[in-house]
């Protein structure tokens, strides 16, 4: 379990202008829970998750983990690694090994596992992100396009066993099939391993119909957190932080506003079929049903 | 206009071996023309967009801008001038201290008088957004506000064409829509040619036209209706169908008959007939 308590951070707080980062946020995060973390554009998103591995420091308050205050004189920060991989916005700040084999088998390595255990551990982790062994291992990571950079990042992370795995824009970049074939690959891993996950994303497409909650933050502070069902349905606060809902909820609002009884909070196309279904029905419209 | 023929590159890996990257592409792109270019990752979408405004020449074949050959390094200059790109990172592109100093940096770079190197900075500071932020140090911004201010450095420069190289992903939708929204009118008042790298099917359906690139070679193109009526073809070119004909292929599949192609949330309420 994760606590974060009463978390505030401020950048440069010695300088002129210094930056208020966070200001007192707390949540709790169960064991194998998946929490989505939403917010404008430097509303503070990567400030609070690079706290849960103590890339920062908080200025105030405590960010425990399993009931230890990771940030406690001589806690031991190999520690916190190992049970939390952050994988970071921008893949070329993870990325500084000569070769993709050598980069996804820094972590592990660094974890003490053995130089037998990591082919096979580099070569699992590449698979989950749908890149083949035998074409990128000996590559450069710093030659590779975007797209497969941000997969050899996730890969890196992947391929240490976090329990708690943390993705900071973990989709921008990658090929509609490969955002697609990726979330679901983590979402499988959760159910089979317990893996506990938090996504920091711009998109609430990917994130409503595979998240438990939803945390909302706003300029540094933690403004709503729910489930996606009840989030979805506050189009205003959503729109306070300038996230659009998707467009399959945009057109069920459409029809609402024109009279039609349909519910608003569907999660994903899927459930807006079923919606337009009932209304359909309702009409006599349905068609060969 | 940007005209292409027969372009061939391919980038040196390992001791001796070279990795194709394109292979073979032809086509032009028009002065106030919005072209959207997809394929998976990997796919040469990247590598395109740097032979378009010369930071890579083709290994055999031409590009030309506004007729100048790209090889010939004596119009470089005016072939930067003309082609803006935003990169994929953002980082590789912001050089300055201050937000301001950065957006600034460019329309210095071309020598314009200081009154209207101001002028282009403010108004693309308004148009992104910054204004309120001008003096915030680069290295305390966070990773969408990075793609914000690259953005902004290369709308001060005004050129003919601009490629954004997934130039928003980081963005939330509110800054992603002003992005489009300000490319819109760059390309009505000015005419600029616009190429959209993009991931997102949604953005895709805003062009005039798309590209589909594929493994080094061009797939596909047409209008989006034209591209996104091919349906399974789509998908297996490693792409995926608009939200909207995401849920008019279910729907169909449910037995609901609908008209058209519908890519947009307007079209969709229109094609549903209730
Ligand atoms: N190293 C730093 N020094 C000073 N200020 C910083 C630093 N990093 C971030 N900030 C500021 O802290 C605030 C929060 O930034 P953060 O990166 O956490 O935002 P974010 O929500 O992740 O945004 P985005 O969606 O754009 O990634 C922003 O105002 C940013 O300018
Ligand atoms: N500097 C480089 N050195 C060697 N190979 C490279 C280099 N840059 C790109 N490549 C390779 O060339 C191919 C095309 O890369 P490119 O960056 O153009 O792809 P892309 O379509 O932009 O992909 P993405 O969607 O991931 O950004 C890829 O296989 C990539 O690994
Ligand atoms: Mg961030
Ligand atoms: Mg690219």
């Amino acid at each position: 379990m994760i606590i974060v308590k009463d978390l505030s951070h401020t950048y440069q707080p010695d300088s002129p202008r210094p930056c208020r980062a966070l200001h007192n946020v707390s949540f709790t995060v169960e064991n194998g829970e998946y929490i989505g973390i939403v917010g404008r554009s430097g509303s503070g998103k990567t400030t609070l998750v690079q706290h849960i591995n103590r890339l920062l420091r908080p200025t105030s308050g405590a960010v425990l983990v399993d009931g230890q205050d990771i940030n406690a004189p001589g806690f031991p920060v190999k520690e916190v690694r190992r049970k939390i991989g952050l994988v970071f916005q921008y893949p070329e700040h993870q990325l500084f090994e000569e070769t993709v084999f050598e980069d996804v088998a820094f972590g592990p390595r660094n974890l003490g596992y053995s130089g037998s255990e990591l082919p096979g551990l580099v070569s699992e982790a590449l698979s989950l992100v749908g890149l083949s062994f035998d074409r990128y291992h000996s590559r450069s990571p710093f030659s590779l396009s975007g797209g497969e950079k941000r997969r050899v990042a996730i890969a890196g992370i992947l391929a240490m066993k976090p329990r708690v795995l943390i993705l900071d824009e973990p989709t921008a970049g990658l090929d509609p099939q490969g955002r697609e074939a990726i979330l679901h690959r983590l979402e499988r891993l959760r159910v089979e391993q317990g893996l506990t996950i938090l996504m920091v994303s711009h998109y609430l497409e990917e994130l409503l119909p595979r998240v438990d909650r939803l945390l909302i933050i706003k300029e540094g502070s933690l403004l709503l957190s729910g489930t996606p069902r009840d989030i979805i349905k506050q189009s205003r606060e959503l729109h306070g932080v300038g996230m659009e809902v998707p467009q399959f909820v945009a057109l069920l609002q459409r029809l609402e506003e024109k009279g039609h009884p349909v519910r608003t909070d569907a999660l994903s196309v899927r459930e807006t079929v079923e919606e337009l279904m009932k209304v359909m029905k309702g009409k006599g419209k349905g068609g060969a049903i | 206009m940007i005209t292409f023929q027969d372009v061939f590159f391919s980038y040196p890996i390992g001791k001796q071996e070279r990795l194709p990257a394109l292979r073979g592409l032809s086509g032009e792109i028009r002065k106030g023309e919005f072209l959207a270019v997809l394929g998976p990752n990997g796919s040469g979408k990247s590598t395109f967009a740097k032979l378009l405004n010369a930071l890579l020449v083709p290994e055999s074949g031409e590009v030309h801008v506004f007729g100048w050959d790209t090889r010939d390094s004596s119009h470089l200059w005016d072939i930067r001038q003309a082609v803006g790109m935003v990169f994929q990172n953002p980082e590789n592109q912001l050089v300055a201290s201050t937000i301001e100093e950065d957006v600034a940096f460019g329309p210095e770079n071309l020598g314009l008088p200081p009154k209207e190197i101001q002028a282009r900075v403010e108004e693309a500071l308004r148009k992104t957004g910054l204004s309120g932020q001008r003096r915030t140090d680069i290295h305390a911004l966070s990773g969408g506000e990075k793609q914000l201010v690259a953005i902004a450095g290369v709308l001060a420069m005004l050129p003919s064409f601009i490629i954004f190289d997934e130039a928003t992903t980081m963005l939330d939708s509110e800054n992603r829509a002003i992005v489009l929204d300000a490319v819109r009118k760059l390309r009505e008042d000015h005419g600029i040619g616009v190429v959209l790298i993009t991931h997102r099917m949604e953005e895709a359906v805003l062009a005039d036209r798309i590209l589909v690139i594929g493994n080094g070679e061009i797939l596909l193109q047409g209008s989006p209706l034209e591209v996104f009526s091919l349906g399974a073809k789509v998908r297996s070119l490693g792409l995926d169908l608009p939200p909207m004909l995401q849920l008019a292929e279910l729907l169909r599949k449910e037995g609901v008959s609908l008209s058209g192609t519908p890519l947009t949330v307007s079209e969709m309420e229109g094609a549903l007939q209730l």
